[in-house]
């Protein structure tokens, strides 16, 4: 039954289409386009403009984004981190670490609470790695903080393991969406100590 | 000004609106929505307006305000899909550990939490003033050298401080139906937190088919201009200027917690 009303339902879409198809091609014989004087500056009606329920369009005239916006030059360095692990070894350059995988466990039993992260038990930590910024932008897949990093700064991945949730935005009818897993990660720049993710 | 259009008959006009309804029982393009949530087991309560339909991406203007919190607070565009594997990325103004930072986020269940990304911390001269934000697929109309193609875009601009920032997301192949601005709070109704009214203007979604960018639709006839909220849930969101098509994309404010 249900499938009977799917498919009359389509035919009856298709039917729709055919019908303004050839009420197009007759109206396009009978004349051609005019000018019309508006208030409104938009553009030449070339697509299928999204429309209300009552078939007004509302789309208006396309826009370009601000300057910068998607295409800026990110001021290198930029991204600076939020202290974190204390630095307690002397550095005197981008790569070289200023604290141990030791500190890294010593910092996440001390701060065990995620700030958007649940975790039936304190989270322990399963791997530290210190690998630069260009290494990290191939494992991510991406220049995950544009230029804001420079390429051969140092950073501290640490892995942790428990039994996590946290929640996604909300959206439509559907309640903000629970999401469970077992593993994740911590980016500290090693030079500074400083939390880059919360 | 003109205005071309091909109006030489009516039935253009109504071939054009068969065809939309037609299309419209396939993929029908909702109005906005302006909605208050509340109800996770964390405890985050949402005061956000949300337009449904595919698009990939957009921005918004919001006005850069003060907020505090012994909890979480921030004023965020996401871009969210939730058709097949639940995804989104989201940028804003964000108070955490004490401070106000811009920052940006986006996850891929079931994919291990990547967590709040932060940027930088909101410079005092930034109070006030408006930062342009949002996210867009860089597709080939676009050529953002700033990221590859087919990668997403998160981006802060703040004209007045100089703070300008591009972070490339490698979410390859992700489709959002739904964009929403507004604000989240974390926390129960007792948390201590304050946000002055910040408000979110020039909105707009970067179009599926014609990769360009538009003002968002106007909201729903007999939609509410504000939302009911019930006492001590905030935060609040409501549409001080309903979107006017032609004209403007509407002020969605917020305010957290008076």
């Amino acid at each position: 039954m249900k499938s009977k009303i799917v498919l009359y339902g389509l035919g009856f879409a298709v039917l729709l289409v055919l019908a303004a198809l050839a009420l197009i091609v007759t109206d396009n014989r009978k004349s051609s386009s005019e000018v019309v004087p508006s208030s409104n500056p938009v553009a030449p009606v070339t697509a299928i403009p999204t429309v209300n329920a009552t078939g007004t369009a509302l789309r208006g005239t396309p826009g370009t984004p601000p300057p910068g916006l998607f295409d800026s030059k990110t001021t290198p360095g930029l991204i600076t981190g939020m202290p974190a692990i204390k630095p307690r070894l002397n550095s005197t350059n981008k790569s070289t670490p200023t604290f141990t995988e030791q500190d890294v466990k010593d910092y996440v039993a001390a701060h065990p609470d995620l700030p958007r992260t649940k975790s039936e038990v304190p989270p322990t930590v399963t791997k530290v790695e210190f690998i630069t910024y260009q290494e990290a932008k191939k494992r991510e897949g991406g220049a995950v903080y544009g230029k804001g990093i420079p390429d051969d700064q140092l950073l501290c991945f640490a892995e942790l393991s428990g039994n996590f949730t946290m929640y996604g935005p909300p959206a439509g009818a559907a309640s903000a969406r629970k999401m469970s897993f077992t593993k994740t990660t911590l980016v500290f720049n090693a030079q500074t100590g400083n939390a880059l993710t919360l | 000004m003109t205005f071309f259009v091909s109006h030489s008959g009516k039935a253009s006009k109504v071939a054009i609106i068969l065809i939309l309804l037609s299309l419209g029982l396939i993929a029908n393009p909702s109005p906005a929505k302006a909605w208050y949530y509340c109800g996770t087991s964390d405890a985050r309560c949402y005061g956000i307006n949300e337009w449904p339909g595919l698009q990939h991406g957009g921005y918004t203007n919001l006005s850069i305000v003060q907020m505090s919190s012994t909890n979480i607070i921030n004023n965020t565009i996401w871009n969210i899909r939730t058709s097949g594997r639940f995804a989104w990325i989201e940028v804003g103004e964000i108070f955490i550990g004490g401070e106000l930072w811009y920052y940006w986020e986006y996850e891929l269940d079931p994919n291990p939490r990547i967590g709040v990304r932060l940027l930088t911390r909101v410079p005092p001269g930034d109070i006030g003033q408006i930062a342009f934000m949002g996210t867009i697929l860089n597709t080939p109309n676009w050529s953002f050298s700033s990221c590859g193609i087919s990668t997403w875009i998160a981006g802060i601009s703040v004209p007045s401080s100089g703070y300008d920032v591009n972070i490339c997301v490698p979410l390859y192949g992700f489709s959002p139906d739904y964009l929403t601005i507004g604000q989240e709070l974390q926390g129960s109704s007792d948390t201590p937190t304050n946000a002055p009214i910040a408000s979110f203007t020039r909105n707009k979604y970067a179009d599926l088919g014609s990769n360009q960018l538009y003002d968002q639709f106007g909201i729903a006839p007999g939609e509410p201009r504000s939302i009911s909220v019930p006492q001590g849930s905030p935060p609040y969101g409501y549409w001080y200027t309903l979107p006017q098509p032609f004209q403007t994309s509407g002020d969605f404010r917020t305010y957290c917690c008076a």
